[in-house]
């Protein structure tokens, strides 16, 4: 029995990251990791960049789908710097296309789940407010943390149902049709009550608009920072390549 | 402190009405419950207050809404607020209207006359879908959310936070995911949320659709305690029965008029006769559990061919189990409500039931058969309560398509379609039909999917009296076909309507 006299005390702790090093490291994973910036030179840096979501899923989360993946990734990089021939052949390629994707897609995917599980309306919103992003572009965005969750839970109803009425996805088009559309319908519907919601609640007046997030940078934004800039000294001033 | 002066509005391109010439008056500190069918208008009159029309929802109003204390303070909404809305032929009283809101308010008399955002500082409110009316995704920035939009200092809005947090017990919901919580918990946070704003006037929107009995009850408590502080509170509801004790003023609507207003002593006249020559609910408040009617218990003889669920052992956690039964046995061909108080595993019972429940091991024995879980995907229906979530084609008719049983040909669609009175509707996609006609396919499809057991999660929580018997009359129907109806439900109504046999988790 959980005791609800107990007396409550508003303390707003202060996130591991800054959610500005958090949008920053969303960009550098895209440009370095997805879009591959910077060619094989900086593939050391590369390589610590993409441990860098699954580390901190590790070290703030403590979920165990952090360690799995992490593995999975130094497992491809391993794979890709000392197992890789070049030779050809079904296995090559399909390891080629598995380790490209766990080794481009994951860490970005990671970093981006990482950031919506981590980081509060609030302080989204607080971040934004400090680096002068209007409004009109906070606002959005800040209901993405919002819509993200409805939209999964509408899919996880709209899921059982199919299961239940035994309609089954057998063709791509079916697949749209009794999947997307149903899904699009309700969660405009959702997407509705909830900005219903908000501007009765007074979003989007023209005063100066509070939020109770604590943040800025500390310890944590430091040290990632520190790693991520001895990577990227290491990847270029090192003859690292001699090594492999 | 609320003054509708002959207020009419039509929705943007709707032809008829939702509300139809409607004066009423609430003074300060009144808790006026507004009731009727549904689409009478209660809704409608809610968002005029909370200023959703004309901003959210535009379309033609006439007459004049006006919010707030009397004299300088008066926020109004302006007749023709708005943008663009087109002033219905005839003797329009907007003229009078506009010369009265000159006098009255010094706001720039514009389309859209105060923005929301200043209305909000003047009114709360609280909506029906627990799920979808709040922002953020925590419970403690929920509750801080009004006070950030209006920029209060961050020590104030600490304060504020821990005091209702204290006042309300709720520490133990505090600083937790939105997601987390249950429908009841949710609509508590939202009261919290009102509470929190601390506005003189609050609005509740069907707040009881989604709550079951217990939820209620807790919500009327919060609604009292607003009275004491001397709050100006608006209910919308077809269920009255939990408030009617606390109320002020009890104002009965239909088709987009107010044809009953009954204050003070006179709501002692509302009893079941009362409620029933109005169409309303029934005004005796009855836990769903207390319910006369027998659970069923049926001789051993009776067994082989009969219905039961066997080992249902069931949690979401190692430690604690939601559900814990040897043997339930139901009824063939009857109908069963099944109730229990919060957090007794309703819902769950249900997923259970119908297999959706990938860890539950329980097996249904119908008529010798031995269902394990995925037999029972196959051969129970579930209708949702969401019944949103449950159709997917652009047609009823491919809707029960969909559904046939292996061998049906399609004469079998009609022959469902006119049974359930949807041949009209028959080519309609089934997203721009009303919540009952929605609810009307998903049967059709029960039925043309040939299933012998159809289950029910809490069908009629949105639906007035007489949507209600004829749910019921429904839910009769299905039974009289043989099938095996398991309704899990809080209305007391329509359980001493329908139902044959109670069982009680």
């Amino acid at each position: 029995m959980v005791d609800e006299s107990r007396t409550y005390k508003m303390s707003v702790r202060k996130a591991l990251l800054d959610p500005r090093t958090k949008l920053l490291l969303l960009v550098l994973l895209a440009l370095f990791c997805l879009a591959g910036v910077g060619g094989a030179k900086l593939a050391p840096f590369r390589a610590c960049l993409a441990a860098l979501p699954f580390v901190l899923m590790l070290i703030d989360k403590r979920t165990v789908r952090g360690f799995v993946l992490l593995a999975a990734v130094v497992a491809s990089e391993a794979y890709i710097m000392f197992a890789f021939t070049g030779q050809g052949g079904f296995l090559e390629g399909f390891m080629l296309v598995t380790t490209f994707i766990v080794v481009r897609l994951a860490p970005c995917l990671m970093m981006g789940s990482y950031t919506m599980d981590t980081t509060s309306v609030s302080e989204f919103s607080a971040a934004m407010n400090r680096m002068h992003v209007p409004s009109a572009v906070t606002i959005p965005f800040s209901v993405m943390f919002r819509f993200f969750p409805t939209i999964k839970e509408n899919a996880a109803n709209l899921h059982d149902s199919m299961v239940m009425r035994g309609i089954g996805g057998a063709n791509l088009g079916k697949f749209v049709e009794y999947r997307l559309v149903p899904l699009v319908e309700v969660t405009s519907r959702s997407g509705d009550e909830l900005s219903a919601s908000a501007l009765v609640r007074g979003l989007g007046a023209p005063v100066r608009r509070t939020d109770i997030a604590r943040i800025g940078f500390g310890a944590g934004d430091a040290i990632v920072m520190l790693v991520l800039a001895a990577a990227l000294a290491g990847s270029l001033l090192l003859p690292w390549e001699a090594w492999v | 402190m609320i003054d509708f002066e002959n207020v009419s509005f039509a929705y943007e391109g709707r032809q008829v009405e939702s509300l139809h010439n409607v004066s009423l008056s609430i003074g300060n500190g009144e808790c006026v419950l507004v009731t009727g069918p549904s689409g009478c208008g209660k809704s409608t009159l809610l968002r005029l207050v909370n200023g959703l029309i004309p901003h959210f929802f535009p379309g033609n109003l006439n007459g004049s809404v006006r919010v707030g204390g009397a004299g300088e303070n008066a926020v109004q909404s302006a007749p023709g607020a708005a943008a663009g809305a087109i002033v219905a032929e005839g003797d329009s009283p907007s003229e009078d209207a506009d010369a009265s809101l000159v006098k009255a308010s010094s706001s720039p008399l514009e389309p859209g006359a105060v923005p929301l955002y200043e209305q909000a500082e003047l009114t709360s409110s609280v909506f029906q879908n627990p799920r979808t009316q709040f922002y953020t995704t925590d419970t403690t920035s929920e509750l801080a959310f009004a006070l950030e939009n209006r920029g209060t200092p961050e020590e104030v809005i600490a304060y504020h936070v821990e005091r209702v947090a204290n006042d309300m017990h709720l520490a133990p919901l505090m600083d937790r995911s939105l997601f987390a919580l249950s429908g009841g918990e949710k609509q508590k946070i939202a009261c919290a949320c009102v509470e929190v704003a601390d506005t003189d006037i609050v609005l509740l929107d069907e707040p009881t659709a989604n709550l079951d009995y217990d939820a209620s009850l807790m919500l009327a408590d919060i609604i009292r305690s607003w009275k004491r502080q001397g709050k100006t509170i608006l209910i919308a509801e077809h269920r009255i029965a939990w408030i009617l004790d606390d109320i002020t003023r009890l104002v009965v609507m239909e088709n987009g008029s107010v044809v009953r207003e009954l204050a003070g002593d006179e709501l002692a006249e509302v009893d079941d006769e009362f409620c029933r020559s109005f169409g309303l609910r029934s005004a005796r408040l009855i836990a769903p559990d207390e319910v006369a009617l027998p659970a069923f218990d049926p001789p051993e003889a009776a067994e082989r061919d009969g219905c039961a669920i066997e080992n249902l052992h069931f949690g979401y956690t190692k430690d604690r189990s939601v559900l814990d039964f040897d043997r339930i046995p139901l009824a063939r061909g009857k109908i069963t409500a099944v109730v229990g108080r919060n957090g007794r595993g309703k819902t769950t019972f249900l997923r259970c039931l119908t297999g959706l429940e990938k860890k539950d091991k329980s097996v249904l024995r119908f008529k010798g058969e031995v269902w394990d879980r995925k037999a029972r995907i196959k051969n129970v229906f579930l209708i949702a309560q969401d019944v949103n979530c449950q159709l997917f084609t652009q047609s009823v008719r491919e809707e029960v398509e969909i559904s046939l049983s292996e061998g049906k040909g399609v004469e079998r669609i009609d022959e469902v379609l006119v049974s359930l009175d949807l041949s009209d509707v028959a080519d309609r996609d089934p997203f721009t039909l009303s919540g009952g006609q929605k609810q009307r396919v998903a049967i059709a499809c029960a039925v043309a999917s040939g299933r012998q057991i159809v289950a029910f999660d809490e069908p009629t929580s949105g639906l007035g009296y007489g949507h209600m018997l004829q749910f019921a009359a429904l839910l009769k129907h299905l039974a009289e076909q043989g099938r095996t109806v398991v309704v899990v439900t809080h209305d007391t109504e329509l359980i001493e309507t329908a139902a044959d046999y109670l069982l009680v988790l």
